[in-house]
């Protein structure tokens, strides 16, 4: 699947430029004059075959061929993917120059990974195996293309989320169809001519030692390609603070998606009991302590993802006399939605009776101006929660392209040495 | 000196047995062969293999009286032994004809302005000159031969190895080439072709390729 | 094949250096890229839409390839406005439009749109192999540009091949559908047209080996700016300085 122009956002165009130049560099590298034409002629052969529409129930999809080029040819898929992606746009315009670099990374990255891990399975003694192997990976270079097509959309912006999943959604069908037909070219291969995936003579020890080595560089990549896969999946973070009343706060995934009704388990320190509430549609909850202390929250938000937040509350001595149960209620509706979740029971117990009339104007008046300035502050700090999450976003963001970047220069510095070589 | 002399060759593809078996052939100055054999006979592999693009399973390569066995040893007598191949889309890969023909004069080493006037030369003997900024794969399948024909001329080889070059030729451009062929001071030439007739007159002996051996063929 | 349809024609910019078109191509896409302003991007169109304009291809070949192109557009429209998060316009049902949204779109339709114009005036309009040539002079690894150009000129050879092996397969009654032996059969066809690509890849090898091949590939023609190409440089400076100038103002 091709991303278009102008979609993506300009550290994920980076970061797909420089892993390809990287891929490039080491594909190039693997290219030696002698073949050359072999490479050029299988590049416009799988051209043809992406020209090919293989119908698919009432539809039809025209094939990609990532995993089987990452089987024929390892490393030299990535020339041979970014050279069919220009002629592409040369020929028929689908993309553009700055996209080349995003739709080559995401297309050949599972081709290679797959393509490499299937290679050392191949074996003329066991053809049916090896078909089997071969589509799996044909399967898993789709999949894996969809997968990063997605993860380059949703990465550009959270408006993409829904258009990552549907695009996602729509790989399936066409990684069946692709796992059968890399599956039976493979055999189709092997009977033919073998020596076309490198099934020609059995494996000498310095070979084998070269497989290790390619086999933990391959594992390096999918190590890359699947931590910030994780990163983005696994991390939940719980925002809490006291604001003299109650204790409220928010909870938001990593992508800065809000933790919509998440259980949240609140405990304080030296009580055995504790309750559960939910987070509501903003990822955000508030209740009222039930006196000072240390209260520890933790959220589950399903499917494995916790966090843990600590919360000190200490009254105001005078506040504190002051509390009543009729102000709580009424400021939690001044404030609207987001204060909406309460828990009963802390209400009932924080009641606290019978303060004389002159004091209590004074401590009305301290009151008022508490909440006064929670009112005011409250923009900023939720401005500041903004920060945090964006803040939050970046650094993934940076975590992806700087791994592009530094891939990139190494992809350059294999480059120079190859020239120096010549 | 032979030009050309094979001793004892054995070759064979995998899943099909043995192609050539203890084969012996000999090329001297002045020869003239045409080699016969069905389809399948081996008579290709034969020209790759006295061009060292195959490695035989035993047996010995010398040319020019030069024993041949590394990638090395080959590159010299490549320069001088021009071969045409049957499908001329193996050899024509560039932008134009005029570049294709002088891929082969800039690799031995001459100055562009000589390339191209011993290009023009060729594509002018054989009457082709017109073609000269055309398309290669553009053209049709007789004038890609004989545009693949000039670009190996142009090499000025010495001996000429030829796969069927006279098949999908018209009549006046077989007589062009023929022309060529009867003109032009080559030491020798081998032809595959399954139109012995045509080169009456042209060549000195004929061989016949058959179960891995080569045998005296008909008269022609 | 449906190919080199738009190189044909004698226009200001298809007689232009495709060194520089390359240039200016890449130039005027990453700038694109970087802008945000509407007001800019409404240029960026119009100059891209005026430079293809210039270019007198067909417009109908010209409508069918952007139509292609926005296919997947037309998609975004469909989905972002629901889904992006900003102040609601209206709300029908479940779904509510947003302003951020539409504006995401109309940026992203502007740039691809401009940005696509640009490549099918100024790369499209060059033969294949007049673009490996320049790229050549532009010192791209010449490993990537044998490649770009032997796919190339394979890739007529090898759709031939492939259109005879399908339409054999279709007189002895292939009907493709969704089966097994359907993908079987196209599995054996393409591995059919990969062994005879791979052979081909051997003996085009061989025949560039028998004609004194070493690694290097000698160059026979050259360019020369001509005042085309002073002429396609200073409109570019004019409109990426005034695209910059735009976007920093706003």
């Amino acid at each position: 699947m091709h991303i278009s122009e102008g979609v993506l956002s300009i550290p994920v165009l980076a970061a797909g430029a420089a892993i390809t130049v990287a891929g490039l560099a080491i594909g190039i590298r693997k290219v030696p004059p002698r073949k050359l034409p072999k490479v050029a002629l299988l590049t416009a052969a799988f051209f043809v075959a992406s020209l090919v529409h293989v119908p698919i129930g009432p539809s039809n999809a025209h094939l990609v061929l990532n995993g089987l080029l990452g089987v024929l040819l390892g490393w030299a898929a990535f020339p041979a993917i970014f050279i069919g992606l220009v002629l592409q746009a040369v020929l028929f315009q689908f993309g553009g120059l700055t996209t080349l670099g995003v739709n080559t990374a995401n297309m050949a990255i599972p081709g290679v990974v797959f393509g490499l891990i299937a290679r050392r399975f191949l074996s003329l003694k066991m053809p049916t195996f090896s078909a089997i192997v071969a589509g799996l990976a044909g399967g898993m270079s789709i999949l894996g293309s969809g997968l990063l097509v997605a993860i380059s959309l949703g990465l550009s912006g959270d408006s993409f989320s829904l258009v990552s999943r549907l695009i996602f959604t729509a790989h399936l069908p066409i990684a069946l169809v692709e796992a059968f037909i890399t599956g039976f070219s493979i055999r189709f291969l092997l009977r033919v001519r073998p020596e076309m995936v490198g099934c020609t003579s059995p494996l000498r020890r310095e070979e084998s030692a070269k497989k290790t080595l390619n086999a933990a560089l391959v594992a390096l990549v999918a190590f890359l390609m699947i931590v910030p896969q994780g990163v983005q999946a696994h991390r939940v973070n719980l925002f809490a603070w006291f604001d003299g009343e109650n204790i409220v706060g928010r909870a938001y995934y990593s992508n800065g998606r809000p933790a919509i009704e998440a259980a949240l388990k609140v405990k304080k320190e030296g009580f055995r009991e504790s309750f559960r509430l939910k987070t509501d549609k903003e990822g955000r909850f508030s209740f009222t302590p039930k006196g000072p202390g240390n209260y520890e929250l933790v959220l589950e938000a399903g499917q494995g993802h916790m966090a843990k937040a600590y919360v000190q509350v200490k009254f105001n001595e005078t506040l504190k006399t002051g509390k009543g149960s009729n102000t709580t209620q009424g400021e939690a509706d001044a404030k609207g939605s987001f204060y909406e979740e309460k828990e009963r029971p802390f209400k009932k117990d924080s009641v606290i009776k019978g303060v004389p009339g002159s004091i209590k104007k004074c401590q009305d008046m301290e009151k008022t101006l508490d909440r006064l300035l929670i009112r005011r502050l409250e923009p900023i700090r939720r401005e500041l929660e903004a920060l945090a999450v964006s803040q939050n976003k970046v650094t993934l963001r940076d975590v992806i392209s700087g791994v592009g970047y530094i891939l990139g220069i190494v992809g350059i510095w294999a480059y120079l040495l190859s020239r120096r070589e010549k | 000196m032979s030009l050309i002399y094979l001793e004892n060759i054995s070759f064979g593809y995998p899943n099909c047995g043995l192609v050539l078996s203890n084969l012996d052939f000999k090329v001297e100055e002045g020869e003239k062969i045409a080699l016969l054999g069905g389809n399948g006979a081996g008579k290709t592999t034969l020209f790759y293999i006295i061009l060292g693009l195959l490695s035989p399973f035993s047996g010995e390569v010398e040319l020019f009286g030069k024993r041949c066995i590394t990638e090395k040893d080959f590159s010299g007598p490549r320069k001088r032994i021009g071969l045409l191949f049957q499908d001329p889309d193996d050899q024509l890969f560039s932008p134009s004809v005029i570049e294709d023909v002088s891929f082969g004069p800039l690799n031995l080493g001459m100055n562009r302005k000589k390339a191209l006037e011993i290009s023009r030369y060729w594509l002018d003997r054989l009457g082709i000159l017109h073609l000269e900024k055309r398309v290669p794969y553009e053209l049709s399948g007789g004038e890609k031969k004989l545009v693949a024909l000039a670009s190996v001329l142009s090499m000025g080889p010495d001996v000429l190895l030829l796969d069927e070059p006279m098949a999908g030729l018209e009549e006046r451009a077989v007589e062009r080439f023929l022309s060529v062929l009867k003109d032009e001071s080559f030491k020798a030439f081998v032809v595959i072709t399954h139109m012995p007739r045509l080169l009456e007159g042209e060549i000195t002996r004929a061989l016949f390729l058959e179960k891995g051996r080569l045998s005296p063929g008909p008269p022609c | 094949m449906t190919c080199e349809h738009m190189a044909q024609g004698k226009s200001l910019l298809h007689r232009a250096d495709p060194r520089v078109k390359i240039m200016v191509a890449i130039l005027l896409s990453l700038e694109v890229v970087f802008l945000s302003s509407l007001i800019s991007l409404f240029l960026a169109l119009v100059s891209a839409a005026f430079m293809l304009f210039s270019t007198r291809i067909d417009t109908r070949l010209l409508l069918k390839r952007l139509l292609v192109v926005n296919v997947f557009v037309v998609l975004l429209w469909l989905i972002i406005p629901f889904s992006t998060p900003g102040p609601a316009l209206f709300t029908l049902g479940p779904f509510t439009l947003t302003s951020t949204g539409l504006l995401l779109c109309l940026v992203i339709t502007l740039k691809c749109n401009a940005i696509v114009m640009f490549n099918m005036s100024l790369l499209s309009t060059s033969t294949v192999f007049a673009l490996a040539h320049a790229l050549d002079h532009l010192k791209v690894p010449s490993v990537l540009v044998q490649l770009f150009f032997f796919s190339w000129r394979y890739l007529h050879v090898l759709e031939e091949e492939y259109m005879r092996i399908k339409r054999a397969a279709v007189l002895r009654g292939f009907r493709p559908g969704t089966n097994l032996f359907t993908y079987r059969t196209y599995a054996n066809i393409l591995g059919t047209l990969f062994v005879r690509s791979y052979d081909r890849g051997q003996r085009v090898y061989w025949a560039m080996v028998c004609r004194g091949f070493d690694g290097t590939f000698w160059l026979l023609q050259h360019f020369r700016l001509r005042g085309t190409d002073f002429l396609l440089m200073s409109f570019t400076a004019l409109l990426s300085t005034s695209l910059l100038f735009i976007q920093w103002r706003s």
